[in-house]
């Protein structure tokens, strides 16, 4: 059992490395354009950090959520690459080595929404603790925190689709859908539908925070709705590696 | 992920060096202005003359790469303006309510304005003249200093005056050698991050990675012909 779990380990390993090798040019781009903006908010927000009691005002949430927009087409770009390499063909020379559906599968998962979010929270934690470490005690994570969920669940969920219709093309409009239509089309419904008092969420409200918890920060209402996001990027993990063992079929 | 990690520990490092450097010298200004007197004002009406002082505490402790000035000015007088023939700011080390009450009482008194003032010079750390217009103070770093700023001036026909007081902190932006050794030291990590990736996956670049990388193409290319 256990020199089982060691091989398929060792197999999502040296998979992983594969797809690291696709994706590693974007994430280095993404890297040199996101962590001097960080560095740039950290330096203004740290100078006025006795000034203002919380450091990061609307500007540096601004320049979070541009910058998390670059990690968010980041990830379309590798998730459109693995829909791409299952509708070309490249799948089949990949599955013909001892890899099981499940461990590749697993491995481009994790190449590019684990990596890639954890690429993200490096970016921001570094030039952090390289200006001002004590600026991690004054920051308010929680926002942050929510940003990088909302972009590893929507990733999570476009992986599972990307996984069900395959094709670069298909991945691409998905990802802009999901990250940028879908968004704004839900607030546009929601200042519609939302009548005072403000502080409690309706249904479609409820649900729209579920899929994009960082939108909290600009509704005037009390909920927390992370644990659903968890929940939500948890299952399309667990719905993903199902279809790919059961239902994944694999043509040359 | 190892060398993905490593990659992006070293860009970040490199980078936020380079930002330092190129940000070294700039200014980072907050504004905090107590307007029209708040948080504190003490204002003596004396016969055709009106003496008033307003007080603010400064919180500004040690933080690194950073050096402090405050820029003060007087943009208005009201209700009304007029010319102040007196006005000037002072930072002094004493905490504000110490300093509060004991320029309150000095206020009281007969001849009690040039008393504050000298008591004041005497406990200054820096001061300058708002006559001019701005000046800026600059801020020992690490101390909790208090701004005070003395205003004497003709009453006129007005009930009351208030000066209105801005006060804006200014950071400019040195970077200390610490940060350049931690930029140094976090770029190192990824660097040596890197090499122990490659290090420990000699076998894998020969191996499985290669083949996949040159069948690829190959496939496609078969199948492109194929396909003709």
């Amino acid at each position: 059992m256990r020199g089982s779990l060691r091989r398929k380990f060792r197999e999502i390993s040296i998979y992983q490395g594969y797809v690291h090798g696709i994706v590693v040019l974007s994430l280095v781009i993404t890297v040199l354009i996101i962590v001097p903006i960080h560095s740039f908010i950290l330096l203004n927000a740290s100078a006025s950090i006795r000034v203002r009691p919380t450091a990061m005002g609307g500007l540096d949430m601004f320049f979070l959520n541009f910058t998390s927009f670059f990690l968010s087409l980041t990830l379309i770009f590798a998730v459109a690459t693995y829909s791409e390499e299952l509708l070309s063909g490249g799948v089949t020379l990949a599955l013909s080595h001892p890899i099981s559906r499940t461990s590749y599968v697993l491995s481009w998962m994790l190449a590019s929404l684990v990596t890639t979010t954890l690429i993200y929270f490096l970016s921001i934690l570094i030039p952090l603790l390289i200006i001002n470490p004590s600026l991690v005690e004054a920051l308010k994570f929680r926002e942050i925190f929510l940003k990088i969920l909302e972009i590893f669940e929507l990733g999570s969920l476009l992986f599972l689709i990307s996984s069900i219709f395959r094709g670069r093309g298909k991945a691409i409009i998905v990802g802009l859908i999901l990250y940028y239509f879908l968004p704004m089309i839900s607030l546009f419904a929601i200042s519609i539908t939302l009548v005072p008092p403000h502080q409690r969420a309706t249904p479609l409200l409820r649900v729209m925070l579920a899929f994009y918890p960082s939108y909290r920060t600009m509704l005037p209402i009390n909920s927390s709705p992370w644990p659903a996001t968890v929940l939500i990027a948890l299952a399309s993990w667990g719905l993903t590696l199902l279809y790919a063992k059961y239902r994944m079929e694999v043509r040359s | 992920m190892l060398r993905e990690v490593g990659l992006a520990i070293l860009i970040s490092g490199l980078a936020t060096l380079a930002v330092l450097l190129v940000m070294s010298g700039q200014t980072v200004t907050s504004y905090w202005g107590f307007y029209g007197g708040t948080p504190v004002i003490t204002s003596t009406l004396r016969g055709d003359q009106i003496d008033v002082m307003i007080n603010g505490p400064i919180e500004v402790k040690k933080v690194e790469g950073y050096s402090y000035r405050v820029r003060v000015q007087i943009p208005a007088m009201r209700p009304q303006p007029i010319k102040p023939s007196f006005a000037r700011a002072y930072l002094i080390l004493s905490p504000n309510s110490k300093v509060d009450k004991v320029v309150r009482n000095e206020l009281r008194d007969e001849g009690g304005f040039m008393r504050l003032i000298k008591t004041l010079e005497a406990n200054e750390v820096a001061s300058c003249d708002l006559l001019q217009g701005e000046c800026a103070l600059p801020i020992p770093t690490g101390k909790e200093v208090t701004l005070i700023t003395v205003v004497r001036s003709k009453r006129g026909n007005q009930p009351y005056i208030i000066p209105d007081v801005v006060a804006s902190l200014e950071a400019y932006i040195r970077p200390s050698r610490n940060q350049l050794i931690r930029a140094l030291d976090a770029a190192a990590i990824g660097a040596v991050t890197v090499v122990v990736h490659y290090y420990y996956n000699k076998d894998e670049y020969s191996g499985l990675r290669s083949k996949l990388r040159n069948l690829v193409p190959l496939k496609r290319k078969g199948k492109e012909e194929k396909g003709r």
